[in-house]
């Protein structure tokens, strides 16, 4: 079970540590794998991806939290079963100052416990833990123990010396504290403490309680033995961590002092519990010359709830990030990235739904097929606006790489860019989403090839274009007579006859 | 005697072993051990309060600390040997000092 606990904290402990450095890469920007997928909005893509980011970022700060947690629990499991042998100690070999540490053993069910979620320690490992700055802590171990528990170190002894064994250290221990408890032993061990050991060396250990019986019958013995205990208000309450409510110890006047141990709450990660047995006893440790913890319940708690926020409000903020960033992806960017970057393009090849979502030049002018004839006259318009502009390298770029196309209507026609990109991520979308509809245009289109009668000035142009050597001199003048005439009623269908010939010609060639 | 000799050994650990302690007695700094190295002092015949500290503990929230109180009623030469030890608290240690100090000291003190 010890090496299963190991195992398992290790594991999760591991998985949440991952997420948590990834999770902060990605908030500063330190690795920059994370890209949003593209989709426009509107789609049912879109609002799939939307909810997939926000399940990420979130998801990923729960998931990390709950293994953290996880992690904390098996920890804790597997540092308790760490537990010790047994008659490891014996009383004659201790020879330097110790704190005697006596309780009823029904108590330990108690005390082992784990005090919060960010600690790994029980209640005893703390209390020894802050009593451990005064001396080394011993307790007589349960005669029932295998194994000597986490904690005070255990003397065994037997039913027959128990007696003599605590009157002997109680005698030489340097403080002795007595927690609480109901069983005869237990208030034998206080009567004979009192009678044997000097007040300033006696701490009261005051456990959580809903009654007063073992309180008053403190009260009582401490009366019987002149100890003026009588306006002394010791709390018993419980407290959102720990046991124990409250200690009561002495000057050398015999004069008691009590203080309760206050925990708070939203302090468990910036105030351990040791911490406040600390600050509950500084009086006690003042004797001893030993300072009380800096830190204070008000700014744990401050700190905690800062950290509280700020991790949900790092978790919002890049949640929002990615869906800003995913809302207000415009098709034109996708083109532009896919036009400037053909890795980009082919990286986007798929979404969630596996459809294509490339948009690249290439599928947004099979698509232009589908346009309406207010949308293909303004492409048209745009492009020959830009060709007429360009310089002969420029022509070049373009007859070389299609793509370049976009970048000299970028150049060359800076205002009608945007609308030039949405028109052609409108034809791309439909050559994606509609394939059959677009495919079925071009059927028609290409079905009447054989009757179509051009306008002259279209016949001059494109004889002009077949003719002439000089091919950017002749595609200039081609898209100037196509940009003097873009009001022509018949031009959007003549183009897309003519564009629905090369295309389906290219394709039969191919096959 | 006025006086009494302090030696104090670090035990060699993975945790914190870039970072010297600091050793304060009364309050007052009188040395710095680096991890495995020891360092002997001389301190008052009285009750003492023996302080090690982690250097860089201004920056943590938790620190790697521990105070305990030195009894020289019970050295029976003028020698207190003192052992300091440094165990990982994975806790702290996988949340980056978040959660806890990232290591606990033990000292134990042979009269």
């Amino acid at each position: 079970m010890r090496y299963v606990s190991f195992i398992l904290a290790f594991i999760f402990g591991f998985i949440s540590l991952g997420i948590i450095t990834e999770y902060f890469k990605m908030i500063f920007g330190i690795d920059d794998y994370y890209d949003i997928p593209i989709a426009l909005e509107g789609t049912i893509e879109f609002f799939d991806i939307k909810y997939q980011l926000i399940g990420q970022d979130i998801g990923s700060i729960i998931i990390a939290i709950v293994f953290f947690l996880l992690f904390s629990r098996f920890y804790s499991i597997y540092h308790r079963l760490k537990k010790r042998k047994k008659d490891t100690y014996d009383v004659n070999e201790i020879n330097g100052p110790f704190i005697l540490y006596l309780r009823s053993f029904s108590a330990d069910a108690t005390t082992k416990k784990r005090v919060s979620f960010a600690d790994t320690l029980s209640e005893e490992e703390a209390l020894v833990e802050a009593l451990s700055d005064i001396a080394p802590v011993y307790a007589i171990g349960d005669p029932r123990d295998k194994k000597m528990p986490i904690g005070a170190s255990r003397i065994y002894v037997d039913d027959e010396h128990w007696k003599s064994t605590v009157a002997s250290m109680a005698s030489r221990a340097t403080l002795v504290a007595l927690r609480l408890g109901k069983t005869d032993s237990f208030w034998w061990e206080v009567e004979m403490v009192l009678k044997s050991v000097p007040i300033d060396r006696i701490l009261f250990i005051i456990p959580e309680s809903k009654t007063f019986s073992e309180l008053s019958l403190l009260y009582k013995i401490l009366l019987e033995h002149n100890v003026d205990i009588q306006n002394v208000d010791v709390a018993i309450e419980a407290n959102n961590r720990g046991s124990i409510s409250s200690f009561v110890f002495f000057d050398a006047d015999g004069k008691p002092y009590t203080s309760q141990v206050k925990t708070g709450r939203f302090t468990q990660i910036f105030f351990k519990y040791t911490d406040a047995i600390r600050k509950s006893l500084a009086v006690l440790r003042a004797k001893y010359g030993l300072g009380s913890p800096k830190r204070t319940l008000r700014k744990a708690r401050i700190l905690q709830i800062l950290f509280i926020v700020s991790v949900i409000f790092m978790g919002i903020i890049t949640t929002l990030g990615h869906y800003l960033n995913l809302k207000y992806q415009r098709p034109y960017e996708i083109v532009e990235k896919c036009v400037k970057d053909q890795s980009f393009a082919q990286k986007y090849s798929s979404d969630i739904n596996d459809i294509n979502l490339t948009y690249s030049i290439i599928e947004a002018q099979i698509g232009t097929i589908s346009l309406s004839e207010e949308d293909y006259r303004t492409l048209l318009l745009i492009e020959s606006k830009t060709m007429m502009q360009i310089s002969a390298s420029e022509f070049e770029c373009i007859d070389a790489t299609p793509y370049n196309l976009l970048l000299m209507v970028m150049k060359y026609a800076p205002n009608d860019y945007n609308t030039y990109v949405d028109i052609l991520a409108k034809a791309a979308l439909s050559s994606i989403r509609q394939p059959e509809y677009v495919d079925e245009q071009y059927n028609t289109y290409y079905s009447y090839a054989a009757y179509i009668k051009l306008p002259e000035w279209l016949e001059i142009a494109l004889c002009e274009l077949e003719q002439c050597q000089d091919k950017y001199y002749a595609n200039k003048q081609f898209y100037t007579s196509i940009y003097n005439h873009i009001n022509d009623p018949d031009l959007v269908f003549i183009q897309k006859v003519g564009f629905s010939s090369m295309y389906m010609d290219s394709l039969q060639l191919a096959q | 005697m006025e006086q009494l000799t302090l030696n104090i050994k670090r035990q060699s650990s993975f945790t914190g072993m870039a970072m010297p302690y600091r050793i304060y007695i009364n309050g007052v700094e009188m040395a710095t051990i680096n991890n495995g190295g020891s360092v002997s002092l001389q301190i008052p015949n009285q009750q003492s309060v023996l302080k090690v500290s982690m250097v860089g503990n201004s920056m943590t929230f938790h620190s790697v600390e521990k105070d305990v109180v030195i009894f020289p009623e019970y050295c029976k030469s003028n020698v207190i040997n003192c052992e300091i030890v440094t165990n990982t608290n994975w806790v702290g240690a996988l949340s980056g000092g978040l959660f806890g100090a990232v290591g606990k000291l033990v000292i134990n003190v042979n009269y």
